[in-house]
């Protein structure tokens, strides 16, 4: 009985974001600029513990790193890709027939986030939807000084070196090889004189390795999609993830979950209780 | 700027504590057309070594500056970077400033490593050796699937590849449950699997793989024999006020080529196991328009338990056999057989008090009721499906049997009535998908036929309308006969196109329907006047009707605005044997334009609205020019053929959600205005009977509801609070013992609620819900029924395998109020496989809970017999 309402849960779930997203369809095929092109993608293997309760439970996602001449741009490879079909989709009028197909049953991926490095200049704007809105906030590159290590180490095939720092609150180490002369990495890091071939959290939480690079025949323009965006702050951005999470109960009741439902989905919730940024 | 300049500049960026302990370097790269190239990665190290003692970037205008300590005399200044030649040159360990002009150098990818995932892969499949993953307490598939890298299987027995769950679960490429594949993870045993295939990128159907590339990855078991045979078991016993059993097998067994699941269950303790062979959401056939589905004109009292309760007031004897077959006819081609055969008896008791509001007077009217209910349903989907990279085409053919027995014995307070309705019936449906591609669009095309016989038969005993009938004396029985066939078919075809900010979706289909009914009412011999024409029906009810219907949808940034104009050709024509006054024909060009808008702004407001003409053919099914003895005290006839609904509605919203302080609120308005052709004259005995028929006066409803939905998360006291508030209005011409009047219906309900989470073990919740029923006459509510019901849930979770449930209800309403509790267990008995789960229901042993339902002028008291207090133990194992 538990497994049915478990499984009931996670059906209205889908149909809850489903409805949400419909509200606001036009996500796929909004207005947008393209800020760079695109010459190089570099694909790595995110494993995150997102239950510090349970750590034996490792999940794993690819993401995607685009090299533009000035830009980089970083998200989910699910993500990416969906929204790229999708607004394919909608652009040939097959958006319904998209949809039908696809049931939108949670195929954006866990990360949903977009990360644009260097735009505008000198700054890092990351943005992401938290239902119901759209939320963007700016950093700046300079924000991340890293403290360069002695001694070399083999990672991924490359020669590479270390480097720390202390982000989100947690303690980084970057595996970075000057083989490869491209000052990018995975999320949020880069600047280190070469790219990032791995970077880990002290605690084993995240850990991003890198699977491929693959220079592009034709450049692939880096858009930055118009959204009617929130402005907000690194910390006010925290806190509705936060929120989200904690407060996952309403949203539950508003889809037509039962009481027990929602208790689970609050269960649910509680499991994501270990973000890749504390603070 | 001067190069003086920027050594200046940059000098002085340093700081001044530079200038003297420290060594800056400052330069500036240039390309060989002297332009300036920025991202330059430019790294120091001592001359002989690869440690970096400092590192850089050029800037847009190809600046750069360094600055460290560090005793070498001489260094490295490397430049690398991905479209120019490397080029490191040697200068002292001094402040200085270079020059570097950089060559073009695009590097290959082929220069770059890449590293192999660590599992290798053959096109988009990985391939897990089922050997090597499983451990020695794993028994099913399921258990194993959990230890493999990417896979997860959630609790339900959803299975998810990187955090997405998988499209589709095939065994040897076959998909027998279509989606509902727990029953096979959970009870297949590992042994018999040789490998478990990871299908990436897997778009089930194979002509759209080239369109619509999945992200989505499926999952294919490849068994080790060629055939298999597994199962799963659930037991469980308790004692009611009788001994209480739950019972589900699930057999299995899979070939190459053949595939079957079956599962028997059977339960006596409140469980509605019918409910899992209904269709979830909307069902195809409810989008084909004017079909009406399965349509019973006969009934017996029954009491309508709120949703979510039923399991309080069921006392029934169920059994369920769930087949499913799939037999592979060729590579593309595959034939899949779903049958359920139901044996469903259920009884319950009730009283109803019934109170009708009339500006004259208020009567009430009080009955108790015992029901019995048995269905036998037998239904089977035959599908065929084929998939290849051509087209895609799938074919449903169901046949479906059921039959329904009720009884009722009322005891009215001054007579009892028994009821009997039997209700045979017989559907035969099919169902076709197909889609194309044509000239650069995908055509769809789709077409239903369904043909259906509904036999039913009501028997009154003692007879009711004595006045009519029998001069005022009672007589021995009513039979009510009525024996309806119908044949539906709609085809369509539709296409997508778009131009610019424009989406155009044009569509064009025809619907033709037949409808023949018989009826009859027969009574007792002992009656005078026994029932003539006036109580028989032979009609024939034939309608064309050709359609196009033409959308069109403009989208700028947050705004979207949708038009529809469907228009069709309604041709209507309509016959019955008894009565000529029925024959009529009629044609109406039926136009029902809609339109909707939706615009967000301000980041976390959202504004919607929409308009819709409604202009529809009245329902054909509660058409007939003799009288019916649909109920046991309603005699209804409704000669009126022709004729159509008109009316419009009108619906706005607007919303603010906030996630950053975790607010959200709501505001929904509609108001509707609906022209009926036909008003119905009711004709109230003193007992309590009716007598309905329809008068030739248009008659008008109005309708509007408002509604609040609000949340706040305090993130202090990790609590949520949420506040819902309905109001809605509506008001009716009505015919009541010849006078006519206006009825008021109006409906409050207020419901807060509170959630805290007061550790990660213990969950709270506290709800209560006001309601208030308005019924009236005039603009007057003379009748208010006021209920609420409050709620406390305990949640307890004392590991990942355990947790304890307590919840408790408190109902109180106008005529008592009554208290329920239950309290339930779970444990996992991980080593063995097994789950034991002990309920124990309604544990103070409550009697009875009431509700209250409105219609226009009737308000229903309802008071069930609940379950007596029950406990259930449940233990859950393969077989």
């Amino acid at each position: 009985m538990n497994r049915l309402i478990a499984s009931k849960i996670v059906f209205l779930f889908a149909n809850f974001c489903f409805q949400q997203m419909n509200l606001s369809a036009q996500f796929f095929d909004v207005p947008s600029i393209t800020i760079d092109n695109a010459s190089i993608i570099i694909t790595y293997e995110l494993s995150y513990k997102e239950d510090s309760n349970n750590l034996n439970i490792i999940r794993k996602e690819e993401m995607l790193l685009l090299i533009g001449e000035n830009t980089g741009f970083f998200a989910g490879k699910n993500f990416y890709l969906f929204i790229q079909q999708g607004r394919q989709a909608e652009r040939e009028g097959r958006l319904d027939f998209f949809l039908d197909e696809y049931k939108l049953k949670n195929k954006m991926g866990r990360f949903t986030y977009s990360i644009y490095k260097n735009y505008p200049s000198g700054k890092i704007t990351f943005t992401n939807k938290v239902i119901p809105t759209f939320l963007l906030y700016e950093e700046d590159l300079s924000s991340f000084q890293w403290e360069l290590k002695n001694g070399e180490e083999k990672v991924a095939g490359y020669n590479t070196r270390q480097a720390g720092i202390h982000y989100g609150g947690r303690q980084w180490t970057a595996w970075y090889t000057t083989e490869v002369p491209i000052n990018e990495g995975p999320y949020k890091f880069r600047g280190l004189p070469g790219l990032i071939v791995k970077v880990a959290d002290s605690r084993g939480h995240y850990e991003f390795n890198l699977i491929s690079i693959e220079r592009l025949s034709e450049k692939l323009p880096i858009e930055f999609e118009e959204h009617d965006y929130v402005k907000t702050t690194r910390e006010k951005y925290l806190k509705s993830e936060e929120n989200l999470r904690r407060d996952i109960i309403s949203r539950a009741r508003e889809a037509g979950a039962g009481n027990q439902s929602q208790q689970i989905a609050v269960r649910n919730m509680e499991r994501r209780n270990n973000p890749i940024e504390i603070k | 700027m001067s190069k003086l300049g920027v050594i200046a500049c940059l000098l002085a960026f340093c700081g001044p504590a530079a200038l003297w302990s420290q060594t800056v370097i400052i330069g500036y790269i240039e390309d060989d057309q002297k332009q300036a190239v920025a991202n330059i990665n430019v790294i120091i190290t001592p001359v002989g070594q690869t440690t970096i003692i400092a590192y850089a970037f050029s800037d847009d205008k190809g600046h750069f500056a360094v600055s460290f300590n560090t005793l070498h005399d001489s260094l490295d200044v490397s430049l690398s970077s991905l479209a120019y030649a490397r080029q490191t040159k040697r200068i002292g360990n001094q402040t200085q400033e270079i020059l570097f002009t950089l060559i073009p150098d695009v590097k290959q990818l082929e220069t770059f490593t890449v590293r192999a995932s660590p599992i290798v892969r053959k096109g988009d499949t990985l391939s897990y050796l089922v050997q090597s993953f499983a451990g020695r307490t794993d028994r099913s598939i399921e258990d194993v699937l959990r230890r493999m890298p990417g896979i997860e299987v959630e609790q339900g027995g959803r299975i998810l590849y990187n955090g997405l769950p998988i499209e589709k679960f095939y065994v040897e490429g076959l998909d027998l449950m279509d989606g509902r594949y727990a029953p096979v993870s959970r009870s297949l045993p590992h042994e018999a699997v040789a490998t478990v295939e990871i299908l990436e990128n897997h778009q089930p159907i194979e002509m759209l793989r080239d369109r619509i590339s999945s992200q989505q990855a499926s999952l294919n078991l490849r068994l080790k024999k060629k055939t298999t045979y597994a199962g799963i078991a659930k037991m469980g016993t308790g004692y009611g006020d009788e001994w209480l059993w739950s019972a589900d097998v699930s057999p299995m067994a899979f070939t190459t080529q053949f595939q079957a699941l079956a599962s028997l269950q059977s339960n006596n303790a409140g469980r509605d196991i019918a409910q899992q062979i209904q269709m979830l959401g909307l069902q195809d056939v409810q989008l084909h328009p004017l079909y009406p589905g399965t349509h019973s004109t006969l009934s017996i009292p029954q009491p309508q338990p709120a949703l979510g309760e039923q399991h309080r007031f069921l006392f029934n004897r169920s059994h369920l056999l769930n087949l499913n077959a799939l037999l592979r006819l060729n590579k593309a081609m595959s034939l899949r057989v779903n049958s359920h055969l139901l044996f469903d008896d259920g009884k319950s008791n009730s009283t109803t008090k019934r109170s009708i509001v009339s500006p004259a007077d208020s009567s009430e009217f009080n009955e108790r009721l015992s029901n019995r209910l048995k269905t036998n349903l037998y239904r089977t989907t035959i599908s065929l499906n084929s998939n290849t990279r051509k087209n895609y085409f799938e074919n449903k053919l169901q046949l479906e049997a059921w039959r329904r027995d009720a009884k009722a014995n009322m005891n009215l307070e001054t007579i009892r009535s028994d009821q009997r309705l039997n209700q045979p019936a017989v559907s035969l449906s099919n169902n076709l998908r197909a889609i194309f591609p044509y000239a650069g669009q995908l055509i769809e095309l789709k077409s239903l036929v369904i043909f259906e016989s509904l036999n039913e038969a009501l028997n009154v005993k003692p007879g009711m309308f004595e006045n009519i009938f029998n001069g005022g004396n009672a007589f021995g029985w009513a039979d009510q006969s009525v024996s309806v066939s119908r044949l539906y078919t709609h085809q369509s075809a539709g296409m997508i196109n778009k131009w610019k900010r424009f989406t155009l979706f044009p569509s064009a289909g025809l619907v033709l329907s037949y409808r023949n009914m018989k009826t009859q009412l027969t009574t007792s011999p002992d009656v005078l006047n026994q029932p003539g024409t006036d109580y028989l029906n032979n009609n024939q009810i034939f309608i064309f009707r050709p359609y196009v219907k033409t959308g069109i949808e403009y989208k700028y940034k947050s705004l979207i605005v949708k038009a529809e104009l469907p228009l069709s050709f309604h041709l209507q024509n309509a016959t019955d044997r008894y009565h000529t006054g029925f024959n009529e024909s009629g044609r109406l060009l039926l136009a029902e334009p809609k339109c909707s808008m939706q615009y967000q702004f301000g980041g976390f407001w959202q504004a919607g609205a929409s308009f819709a003409l409604i202009q529809r053919p009245a329902e054909t099914d509660e058409t007939f020019a003799g009288y019916v003895l649909t109920q046991y005290n309603r005699l209804f006839k409704n000669q009126l053929a022709g004729g159509f609904v008109s009316g419009q509605t009108f619906s706005g919203r607007i919303a603010y959600r906030n996630p950053i302080t975790s607010l959200f609120q709501s505001v929904a308005f509609v108001n509707s205005r609906l022209r009926q052709p036909w008003l119905l004259s009711t004709i109230l005995y003193e007992d309590g009977k009716t007598e309905v028929v329809p008068v030739d006066i248009p008659v008008i409803t109005g309708s509007q509801s408002l509604q609040y939905n609000g949340s706040y998360y305090l993130s202090k006291a990790n609590t949520t609070l949420s506040l819902k508030a309905i109001a809605a209005f509506s008001r009716r011409q009505q015919l009541l013992n010849e006078q006519a009047f206006r009825s008021s219906n109006a409906h409050l309900i207020i419901n807060p609620q509170f959630n805290t989470r007061f550790s990660a073990w213990m969950h709270a919740e506290f709800g209560s819900e006001f309601r208030w029923l308005f019924t009236g006459a005039r603009h007057q509510y003379t009748h208010i029924s006021k209920s609420s019901k409050h709620q406390l849930g305990i949640y307890l979770f004392f590991s990942e395998n355990t947790h304890l449930v307590f919840s408790n209800a408190f109902y109180n309403y106008g005529s008592g109020e009554s208290f329920v509790s239950d309290l339930r267990f779970n444990q996992k008995l991980n080593e063995k496989r097994m789950e034991l789960e002990i309920a124990a229901n309604n544990i103070f042993n409550a009697k009875s809970f009431v509700e209250y339902y409105a219609s226009a002028y009737t308000v229903f008291e309802y008071t069930y017999a609940m379950r007596p207090a029950q406990l259930l133990a449940t233990v859950r194992f393969n077989l």
